[in-house]
């Protein structure tokens, strides 16, 4: 029993020393998202997002508020809408960060699936980061998500909805690995079936593994819009 | 610095560009169900609901179309999904029942299927519901012992995804009981960007 207790001593003391290296990032993240429906099921989905940090640096430095402009994302995709409320495709993201540019490649296939008045999402995504001075860059990504309306069996127009996700990322750079865990929740508005705006919170664990966590909090504010 | 402010100009002239465009997008059809207290449900309603389901946890809905408003109870009763609807005095108007396909006759099944397959070139059905209609005494001894020497009617209610060729729509058919088509109307299929993107 005192061994053991002796270990978890041990094991406590660990933890408050990485807890004591940490970092985090508070930020906000607007995003647009459009949509356009072809024949065939087929779509084109747009996406800008920017990420800006309102404060950030180690835990143990306490909260001081220091504004930055990180980065802006544009993407496109081509996606093929299955029957059976499937979708595939890929497409390409054009990164600007500190004046130099990235650029990424993307396959995605999602899934919903109704139950009751829930609506589960599964998202499995690949991707490959081309940038200068940084190495070739793989990773697997898996989002989970729950949509829950706050009224009736669907979403109607008008109505608030609230979105959870959850989603486990694997990074292969050169022979490193790397892990980033994100964690969501969103409050939406249903203005249009094809409009709708949310706000949330959005928090991003990574580097855990072996290192100091890096944790991000961010302040979410989405527009879908599609035609 | 200032890849931020052009950020900012845009996401603020997408947001003004979508207040812009609500007035077009309000003229698309759709049911509003809303989640009511059983205080607001007419009081024929709830005497039938007593009646059949006494003792079962009952959800009340009201369910807006485009010009009128009905009322539906769902029920999870003896291991199935019933749900109830009355129109907005609360006279009964059908009871549905969530079935798997192969509860369907088979030969009913395969003139279901036969329709489906002149219809679309690919289909996917999501949800199938057993359908009663009749009076009230019948559709009463219906729920108790699943038969009764009143009239009634059976029909299928099933919501497919079917693509013609040109496009995946959602539908929601209503078979008779032979599996002949009575009814074809399409809904709207929710987007799911929210949750792809």
């Amino acid at each position: 029993m005192g061994k053991q207790c002796l270990v978890l001593f041990f094991l406590l003391l660990n933890t408050h020393s990485v807890y004591s290296q940490s970092t985090y990032g508070l930020g906000i993240l607007p995003k647009v998202n459009f949509n356009i429906s072809l024949q065939n099921n087929w779509k084109i989905n747009t996406g800008l997002e920017s990420r800006q940090f309102i404060a950030e640096g180690p835990f143990k430095d306490g909260f001081e508020s220091n504004y930055r402009y990180e980065r802006t994302d544009f993407t496109t995709l081509i996606i093929k809408k299955n029957i059976d409320n499937s979708s595939f495709g890929g497409g390409y993201m054009l990164r600007s960060k500190s004046g130099e540019i990235t650029h990424r490649f993307i396959q995605q296939f999602s899934m919903v699936k109704r139950y009751e008045s829930l609506k589960f999402g599964h998202r499995l995504r690949t991707d490959q980061t081309l940038e200068e001075h940084e190495n070739f860059k793989f990773r697997i990504r898996y989002r989970a998500s729950i949509l829950i309306p706050t009224n009736g069996h669907s979403i109607d127009p008008n109505e608030l909805y609230i979105k959870l996700n959850n989603e486990y990322i694997s990074i292969l750079e050169k022979s490193d690995t790397d892990m980033e865990i994100r964690f969501s929740g969103f409050m939406g508005l249903k203005v249009a079936d094809h409009n709708k705006i949310e706000f949330g919170i959005d928090y991003r664990v990574n580097s855990f593994i072996l290192d100091a966590s890096n944790n991000m909090f961010l302040l979410s504010l989405g527009w879908y819009f599609s035609i | 610095m200032n890849l931020s402010k052009c950020f900012f100009e845009l996401f603020f002239t997408a947001v003004l560009l979508m207040f812009n465009t609500l007035n077009t997008l309000a003229q698309l059809k759709y049911e509003r169900e809303v989640k009511i207290k059983i205080e607001e449900v007419p009081q024929i309603a709830k005497d039938f609901i007593n009646v059949c389901f006494e003792g079962s946890k009952i959800k009340w809905f009201k369910e807006y179309g485009l010009h009128d408003y009905s009322f539906e109870a769902k029920i999870k009763y003896d291991g199935k999904k019933y749900s109830i609807e009355f129109d907005s005095t609360g006279v009964i108007e059908d009871i549905e029942i969530g079935i798997d396909l192969k509860e369907i006759d088979a030969k009913t099944l395969e003139n279901i299927k036969l329709n489906f397959q002149k219809t679309f070139k690919k289909y996917d059905i999501s949800k199938c519901q057993l359908q009663w209609t009749g009076t009230i005494e019948s559709l009463q001894e219906l729920i108790k012992s699943n038969s009764t020497n009143k009239p009634y009617k059976i029909r299928y209610e099933i919501v497919v995804n079917g693509y013609n060729g040109k496009a995946l729509k959602r539908y929601e058919f209503l078979f008779s009981e032979d599996g002949e088509i009575i009814n074809q109307l399409e809904i709207l299929i929710e987007n799911t960007d929210i949750l792809d993107y």
